[in-house]
């Protein structure tokens, strides 16, 4: 099997000893001297948080070599996360849970990726569209599903079989309100009539 | 951006790069499920975003004037303008390129 060429950066020295014993567990993997980094196929940077220090660093090997990254550290912002992929991060172990196992894994997988981020580095980025959505939508009293809250109330009860009547006085509203949430509803989201108002909220997952 | 800045909401730019360099590659069913929920949220806030422009062009803006259904809508849109400015224009801005970004992930990850 070819060799990994691995480089190391630690911000201490026992950190550094104890990752390159891990490394060294296995016989393709090559721990390169300082020196030699710019020979890495794969830089593995540990830190305890991703300083401004540590951010800068990165940001120089990605323009440097572009060499993909493992990053050990022991907590991770979003906005770090975002900040560490753009620098070609693409594994991020938490120092405790660190192991030689998951270490070489991470290092293997870096170096046959191609700088192509794993699924579960992806997942996390994921949730950062989520959680944007979340924050443009909630002001307004809104979520993903389009309905807000009132909307919501109002299709469950429709659900449960309840008429317009019923629904206003469950809660608390006019007649006339209801059916203004019904038809804001219905013409909002382009639905047919209130049956499929009920079928997408269902089908959406919010009632 | 900096560890220590404040973090930026958005990172539209960055998806895009990441997809175009192939670094970002998402399942084609995921990718499908975001791009409909962004695209659901991008017509959402377009839509709080002419009700708040269209409010501001109003000589004479009342809300007693508005019909019911959308007097709600109005008050919470223009007030959370007033909170926040410029947010709502941020992210019509900034939610095409994630969606730009996911369907060139989406892209890749079939085309493998």
């Amino acid at each position: 099997m070819e060799q990994v060429r691995v480089a190391l950066q630690t911000t201490d020295p026992l950190s550094h000893a104890g990752l390159a014993n891990y490394l060294q567990t296995r016989s393709e993997l090559t721990v390169l001297r300082s020196g030699q980094r710019a020979d890495a196929d794969v830089l593995v940077v540990a830190a305890e948080r991703l300083t401004a220090d540590i951010v800068a660093a990165l940001r120089r090997s990605a323009a440097d070599t572009g060499v993909p990254v493992v990053l050990v550290v022991n907590e991770i912002t979003e906005a770090e996360l975002l900040t560490a992929v753009e620098c070609r991060v693409v594994a991020i172990l938490p120092r405790p849970a660190v192991s030689a196992e998951r270490l070489v894994h991470s290092v293997m997988a870096a170096a046959g990726g191609g700088g192509v981020m794993p699924p579960n580095l992806v997942g996390e980025l994921l949730k950062h569209i989520e959680r944007l959505q979340r924050d443009v939508l909630t002001p307004y009293g809104l979520n993903a599903s389009g309905l807000t809250p009132r909307e919501i109330d109002v299709l469950r009860l429709m659900a449960d079989g309840l008429d317009t009547g019923e629904i206003a006085g469950k809660l608390c509203y006019s007649e006339r309100t209801v059916k203004n949430v019904i038809y804001g509803v219905t013409h909002r989201l382009k639905l047919r009539n209130r049956s499929h108002a009920v079928a997408y909220a269902l089908r959406s997952g919010m009632i | 951006m900096g560890a220590n800045d404040v973090p930026e909401p958005f990172a539209g730019d960055l998806f895009m790069t990441l997809a175009v360099e192939g670094r970002l590659v998402v399942d084609a069913v995921r990718a499908d499920e975001l791009i409909a929920d962004l695209e659901r949220t991008l017509d959402m806030i377009t839509t709080r975003l002419r009700l708040v422009q269209t409010w501001q062009q109003m000589s004479e803006p009342a809300v007693d004037e508005l019909p019911e259904a959308l007097a709600q809508s109005v008050v919470d849109a223009v007030f959370v303008d007033q909170l926040a400015p410029g947010q709502l224009e941020h992210a019509v801005d900034e939610l095409p390129k994630y969606i730009r970004a996911l369907r060139a992930a989406r892209r890749l990850a079939t085309s493998d």
